[in-house]
This record gives C-alpha cells, structure tokens and sequence, in this order.
C-alpha cells in the first residue's frame, strides 16, 4: 500500500473504528464484536481499493463485521458484569437489560444514547431508515430503562 | 443512579476492546500468513456434519448406482471370447439409508470429538501478541500440578482419535461393501472351453444326436421347458430327440453369450437366438444354461431350460 493509501486508511480508521467497535459489540457482544471489528477492519486494509469507492464504506464494514462475527461461538453472555471497580455507576441490571433487546435495538440504544451518534450516521451503518432507527432506539431505551426501574431522567 | 444513556456510555467505554490502525495491519498481515485464533473460531457442528455426511452418502451411493446401471451393455458374439454380465444388483433405499445413517453418525461423533478435544478448557486463555499472533497459554494454578496437566493433555488427545480412526475404517469398510453389492458383474471374457462348450453342444442339438449330446454334459443333467417339460439325459435320448427329428428342429442359437461365474468354477450362460421348424416357423429363443466342472475338470452343462422356444 502506497503512503498516501496508507494515510487514507489510518483516517478511515480513525474515524469509523468507534462507530463500528461499538455498533458490533452492541450488536454481539464484546468479546466478538472486538473480534468482528478487528477482523472486518483487516478486510478493510486488504481490500483498500475497492472498499475506497463504496458510496458507504463504513455500512459495508459494518456487513462485513456481520459475516465474520458469526464464524465466532456465541458466547452464553454477550455482556458479562464488569468490575464495579472499573465502572462504579453502572448498575448490573443493565447488561441483562442489553442482552434482552433485539440486535438493532442494541445498536441503536448504544450508538444514539450512549454514544451520541446521529441518527443518520447510524442509519447509514446499519442499511435502514433513519425512522427505523429511531423507533429502535426509543423502544431500546424505554425497555432499558423500565429494567432498570428508571421511570424518569436522573441526574447525570 | 445516574441516566441509563450515561450507563451505557461508561460500560461500554470500559468493555470494548478497541482496535487501534497497527492492530488492524497486524491482524491482517497474520490472516495471510494463515495463522488464526485457534479456539474462538466456530466450527463445523456436528449437526451439520451429519447432515452432510448423511446427504453425501445417499447422493454418493445413489449416483454410484446410476452411473453403475447406465452403463451401456457391451455384446459379444458367439466366440469372440466376450461374455458379459448385465446384472446390476444396486442395492436397495433401505440399505443406503442404513449406510448414510451411519454415515451421518460417524461424521457427528467425529466432529464432535474433534470440537470437544479443541475447546478451550478454563485455564486455557487466548493472548494476542504485539505482532498479532494468537497463541494459547494454558495457565497452570499450582505449581505442583504439572501431573494433572499432563495428564489432561494425554486423555485429550487420544481417545477420540482411536473412536475416529475406527469409525472411519468401519464407514470405509461399509462403503467398500455397498460398492461391492452394487457393482455389476463386470464383463469378463468367458473361458474359452465355455465357448467351445457351447458351439459343440449347439452343433450336438441341431444335430439330434444323444450320443454327442450326453458327451457334453453332467450326470445330473435335466432339460427344462415351459408346460412342465423336464426330461433327463434318457428323457432326451429316448423321446425329445425323436419329437424334434420329426419336427425338423434346429436353432441358431448361437449367441451372443452372457457368462456369469456364479463361483468354483461353474457358470451360467444364457444366450439369443432363433428356433426354425420344418413348418419354416421362426421364433426367436433365449437358453440358460447351467455349466458346472466336472471331476476331471471339463466344463458339462449341468442344467438347460429352454425359454421362449
């Protein structure tokens, strides 16, 4: 790969590894939405060229972390409980609550709320419409938030 | 509590294991030296492996057969030496299923084991190097557990390839004998005393001659018809030969001939032809004969039926 190409892709990189990390591990979990991430952006520098002139390249990552997501075993928990040392405001009802939504939903849910992510930009990685986006992400974090018992916004 | 939105963020942010560029040409400079994370990868499932397995067998068998069946008959003229047979047995559904079921058992089992042998254990844990490289490091709680780790590794690699390579050589095993109830009897050049057999005995019969006929033949020798006709070699000396002197009988049947070696030596040989009468009627006959070996080891027809004649 030439230098240019080079710099291109680490801009690529740059800018859709955090949309497509999160929506993957959203969307499978974080052991193997790491996986998919990592092995989609492999795909991605060995085929620079081609992906360069798609008119959405990071939505057909995102098809392509699909693929290679499912050569991995599901794992029996898409989101284990961390260390409430690490993330002490995090109630442990919430993995369970992300675990219980559809795939979209997740992705939506985590890529629009949790990650401020626009509803176009999420439209785009996942191939649907902007108001299919946002009905997922509504109904996500409704249902998010009834598992929590959150009935009302609180203090941030 | 603070905000689901705000939750999602920090566990998320904590969670991902991001994916920096050199990660990325790292990983995919290990995917085209070949080298892949050895355990995370899903494999094949043994359901599926059954499945095809099972599907294999019975398009494998089933095809086989066809290809068998539709091979073109090759004829050989009376003494040409070519003798054929056109029996093709092929088996039936019921025994293909049996083969493929076991088929699809032992392609289960197979990959089942295989995937039980290669799972990680708990103590197994995958780390991915600076340049990419996924290795496995069996972590080892004691010490003093160097026994208990060898011994696991032994009991997990042997076993399960001695179940395999037996089921494999018990599928091969079957696989070779569904072939071998399927093969047709394969066109073999017949013996040439069986053509020989065969020219002297048509000359013998067109001749109406006893003598000559009861030299070519067994002791136990019977003649066969339709309407119940059995006649021994004195039936055929004292009334069949006159019968057909009276009718002016001969035949043409003089082949082609299908030989079938039925085992210790004997054969069955059936042939085509035309039987004339004085009338100058013609119809055409088919014979099967049953050719045995005699004490002194020549080939005597032992058996004759006439069919169509």
């Amino acid at each position: 790969m030439e230098p240019d190409e080079r710099q291109a892709f680490t801009r690529f990189v740059k800018e859709t590894e955090p949309r497509l990390s999160y929506a993957l591990a959203a969307a499978y979990g974080l052991e193997v939405g790491a996986e998919a991430t990592a092995d989609a952006l492999a795909w991605a520098w060995e085929h620079w060229e081609s992906l360069e002139d798609k008119h959405n390249p990071a939505g057909y990552l995102y098809r392509v972390g699909q693929s290679k997501a499912r050569r991995y075993y599901r794992p029996q928990v898409l989101f284990p409980v961390l260390p409430a040392t690490e993330i002490p405001t995090v109630e442990p009802g919430l993995t369970d609550a992300l675990a219980s939504l559809s795939k979209n939903q997740r992705v939506a849910v985590v890529l629009i709320h949790g990650m401020e992510h626009s509803e176009r930009e999420v439209a785009d990685l996942l191939g649907i419409s902007r108001w299919s986006v946002r009905t997922h992400a509504d109904r996500g974090l409704r249902r998010i938030r009834h598992a929590l018992g959150v009935s009302a916004d609180v203090t941030a | 509590m603070s905000r689901p939105e705000t939750q999602l963020r920090e566990y998320f942010d904590a969670g991902i294991e991001r994916v920096s560029v050199e990660d990325v040409i790292a990983r995919a400079r290990v995917g085209e030296g070949g080298l892949r994370p050895l355990h995370a990868k899903r494999n094949l499932q043994p359901a599926w492996a059954a499945v095809g397995a099972f599907a294999a067998t019975l398009v494998g068998l089933g095809g086989l057969a066809s290809v068998l069946t539709l091979t073109p008959r090759i004829d050989g003229d009376a003494g040409a030496g070519a003798a054929e047979g056109v029996e093709v047995g092929g088996g039936t559904i019921g025994v293909w299923l049996i083969a493929a079921a076991v088929a699809a058992v032992a392609a289960g089992l197979a990959v089942w084991l295989v995937r039980r042998s290669t799972k990680p254990t708990e103590n197994e844990d995958e780390i991915v190097s600076d340049q990419g490289k996924v290795m496995v490091m069996e972590t080892i709680d004691k010490a003093d557990t160097e026994d208990r780790t060898t011994e696991n590794t032994e009991h997990r690699s042997r076993w399960p390839i001695v179940v395999i390579v037996v089921m494999a050589i018990a599928l091969v095993g079957l696989i070779a004998w569904m072939t071998l109830m399927m093969r047709p009897n394969s066109p073999v050049a017949a013996p040439t005393e069986i053509e020989e057999l065969m020219q002297e005995y048509g000359v013998a019969w067109n001749a109406h001659d006893a003598d000559a006929i009861e030299a070519l033949v067994a002791p136990q020798y019977r003649v066969h018809a339709q309407e119940g006709i059995d006649y021994d070699m004195e039936g055929v000396r004292n009334s069949l030969i006159g019968y057909l002197d009276s009718m002016n009988w001969h035949t043409t049947n003089e082949g082609p001939f299908y030989a079938i070696e039925t085992g210790a030596g004997n054969w069955l040989v059936s042939s085509e032809g035309e039987t004339i009468t004085r009338s100058g009627s013609d119809y055409p006959t088919m014979d099967a004969l049953l050719i045995v070996k005699g004490p002194d080891g020549a080939l005597l027809v032992a058996d004759h039926y006439f069919m169509g004649g």
